[in-house]
């Protein structure tokens, strides 16, 4: 019994110190992104030796990729966080638009539950910097679909080191 | 010198006060400042002693603080550390004396007492006896016990014209119309009140009619208004009537007076939350009374839950006035209380249940919000009071459900110590009027949330400058802000005689009925009267100033929250 009590606690601690992203810091290429128009890019990249690059000079378009996450049953709170670096991204004609970090919560079904929520909306010029959030799950929620765009402007957005981490509730409080 | 000489001419054009101070006193263990407003050359102060007259103590004076939105600046006279109770005045050279005040135990008794009763003058369909009234006695107006169903109401077995008994209740405001909304965060307010400090409450008497029942006068008076609540829902599907009301508001008369039909109006989401709500805290709460009212309890539980079933089928029915007047020749232009986003109201209502019930379904209603921010509460904004609810009642909750409250307390710390900064850095060294945008619609109600806020925090973490900063908001609205008004009817030596009330006005007694909260500063005027161009003057003591002098009871119900836990967290029996 109480072996089995340590080694879910083990695996409890696992599941919450594992990246849930598929190849976050894109040293694969594009592998596990549904990618509609990034690029990898190894002149560009916070660490390892890629980043993922995507550029857009038409503002009437919605250019960039997205990964579905599955999270472990039960999962109640975690991190997402990104590294992003923007070079000479416009303004558009909504506060939102801009080089976007952003999630959506999805049922079994795929199917968006509520409305898309804004982790980042960068413009201008900006070196890499990291963004998080730590979002509670809410019942019903099975996976996080990740998606990093450039929202209806033009310029360049690298990504790198995306993560999605399950954490505890004491880890979540910090972020408060 | 020369900005000297334009700061004094600039006082004295908007006719501001020289020392402004709480004008009911000061607790002897907790923060006390006066607040000068005149530009003045020396540093000191000093507390004299009376009648004798003698220097007790001598402080230094802050330097001027600029509001940093109004051209008016302030000195703070903090005499904290002197805790010696009996009666004194401030002196400073070169201006007036400050009146006299004084520093003692229980120096809000009066003030909580008086709030408290201020609901029972509200009461609808009820003669107010001369026992309990004295000179403001009256007789009963506006029966409701046969209101018509108006068009917007119609509904399987209640026809359009058909008839309803929603008698009892109280007037909403300085107008006599009945919104469940606005019901719903004043009813709970003092449930709530009686929840943190139900030993203090079964001691306190307001003189208010009741049996000798042993049911603290607080609950007697929230029973008032909760059983007209519980008629305004419709026991055929428990949806919740939006509000009782005249087509158009009433003239300035006494109830009797006012005779114009009266319809229940639209059912709604957000009126329908309020009830689930108020009724599931209530079920908490009059469980323990049985005998004083049989059933009541158990009434209160399914009244709540067909009202969240009915939420839960109807979950964003909108209350839009200016639509439904389009839709039918009996138009309503009495107050909307309209609310478009609901997220709040889910909140509030799943955390009451949780707390009564313990389910699971609740929980997880609760748990799917947990992202939303939350903040001050309002009328409209009412999700922070479930989390005071869940805190509340931590030790009720199933184990595992337990676990949330340290979300909830961290989110209210944060915004307790927000306040606590303002508190520390503002201009009148209160936490209200650190901010231009304080000076709403009824900011007065926003400092005694914003006192709730911090009592809340005390509660939970000790701390004690959380009940300093909550103190400071009294002292502002009993006197130390700019105008120089205690906002509230009766107390103080000079308080608000207008109120945009129309019992106070039509009763033909100077005095206005005592314990009501105005509005208070209010720098969008929307009354059109002329005010003041400061923001903390903006405010007029005139019965047409709805925009700054009305009373209402969502304004009143946090005053007495804050009156009465301040008096018994400073007798020490919390």
């Amino acid at each position: 019994m109480a072996v089995g009590m340590i080694m879910l606690a083990v695996h409890t601690y696992a599941l919450a110190q594992k990246n849930l992203v598929v190849n976050g810091g894109f040293e694969n290429e594009l592998d596990g992104w549904v990618d509609y128009s990034a690029k990898v890019t190894p002149y560009m990249y916070s660490a390892g030796k890629m980043s993922s690059a995507i550029f857009s000079s038409d503002s009437s378009k919605w250019t960039g990729m997205h990964q579905v996450v599955s999270l472990p049953k039960n999962t109640q709170y975690i991190l997402m966080s990104a590294k992003i670096k923007v070079d000479g991204v416009s303004i558009g004609k909504n506060a939102w638009n801009g080089a976007l970090f952003l999630f959506e919560t999805l049922n079994n079904q795929e199917t968006k539950i509520g409305e898309g929520i804004n982790v980042a909306s960068v413009t201008g010029d900006e070196d890499w910097k990291l963004y998080e959030k730590a979002y509670i799950i809410p019942p019903g929620v099975t996976k996080i679909k990740l998606l990093f765009a450039l929202g209806y402007v033009t310029g360049t957005m690298f990504v790198d080191e995306v993560s999605l981490k399950v954490i505890t509730q004491s880890e979540f409080e910090k972020y408060l | 010198m020369l900005s000297l000489v334009t700061t004094v001419a600039t006082a004295q054009q908007t006719g501001l006060p020289e020392i402004v101070l709480d004008q009911s006193g000061y607790y002897p263990k907790l923060e006390k400042s006066a607040v000068v407003l005149q530009a003045i050359s020396g540093n000191h102060f000093e507390l004299l002693s009376m009648p004798d007259r003698k220097t007790v103590y001598t402080g230094v004076l802050s330097e001027p603080k600029a509001t940093g939105y109004s051209k008016i600046k302030t000195r703070i006279a903090d005499f904290s550390a002197f805790d010696q109770p009996g009666q004194y005045i401030i002196r400073i050279p070169g201006i007036s004396e400050s009146p006299v005040f004084k520093i003692s135990d229980n120096v809000h008794h009066d003030l909580a007492v008086a709030a408290l009763k201020a609901f029972y003058y509200q009461r609808a369909s009820s003669a107010l006896d001369v026992n309990y009234e004295g000179k403001w006695n009256r007789i009963a107006g506006h029966p409701d016990t046969a209101v018509y169903i108006h068009p917007s109401a119609v509904s399987k077995g209640r026809k359009a014209d058909s008839k309803i008994n929603v008698s009892g209740g109280w007037y909403d405001a300085g107008d006599y119309n009945k919104y469940v909304v606005n019901s719903g965060i004043s009813t709970s307010t003092l449930l709530s009140a009686y929840e943190d400090f139900s030993e203090y409450f079964l001691g306190l008497e307001v003189h208010i009619p009741h049996a000798k029942n042993k049911v603290p006068d607080v609950l007697t008076e929230a029973v008032y208004n909760l059983r007209w609540m519980l008629k305004m829902q419709d026991p055929g599907d428990g949806g919740v009537y939006h509000k009782c009301t005249n087509l158009d508001f009433d003239g300035m008369v006494m109830p009797d007076k006012a005779i114009s039909k009266r319809y229940v109006v639209a059912k709604g989401t957000a009126a329908t939350l309020n009830l689930a709500t108020v009724a599931a805290q209530a079920y908490r709460i009059f469980k323990h009374f049985p005998e004083q009212y049989p059933g009541l309890a158990d009434s209160c539980l399914l009244a709540s839950k067909k009202a969240w079933n009915w939420s839960l089928n109807n979950p964003n029915i909108v209350y839009d006035q200016d639509m439904l007047n389009k839709m039918s020749d009996l138009k309503v232009t009495t107050g909307a209380y309209g609310d478009k986003d609901f997220e709040d109201e889910w909140i509030w209502a799943s955390a009451e249940l949780l707390a009564s019930t313990g389910e699971q379904a609740y929980f997880d209603a609760f748990f799917a919000r947990l992202n939303a921010p939350v903040s001050l509460p309002s009328w409209s904004n009412v999700g922070i009071l479930g989390y005071y609810t869940l805190i509340r009642c931590e030790g009720q909750l199933p184990e595992h459900y337990k676990s949330v409250t340290s979300i909830l307390k961290k989110k209210i710390v944060t915004l307790a110590d927000r306040y606590l900064t303002a508190f520390k850095t503002g201009p009148y060294h209160t936490v209200i009027g650190a901010s231009l945008y304080d000076f709403a619609w009824g900011s007065n109600s926003s400092a005694m949330n914003q006192s709730i806020l911090l009592i809340n925090a005390y509660l939970f973490s000790k701390k004690d400058a959380y009940l300093d900063a909550a103190v400071s908001n009294l002292d502002y609205i009993l006197g130390k802000n700019a105008t120089g008004y205690s906002f509230v009817t009766g107390v103080g030596y000079k308080s608000p005689l207008h109120p945009h009330h129309r019992l106070s006005f039509a009763d033909g007694i100077t005095e206005p009925i005592p314990g009501l909260l105005v509005g208070g500063p209010n720098r969008e005027k929307q009354d059109g009267l002329k005010y003041n161009s400061e923001p903390e003057l903006s405010y007029l003591d005139d019965a047409n100033s709805y925009a700054s002098n009305e009373i209402a009871i969502n304004w009143n119900a946090p005053l007495v929250y804050v009156a009465n836990a301040m008096e018994c967290i400073e007798k020490g029996k919390k």
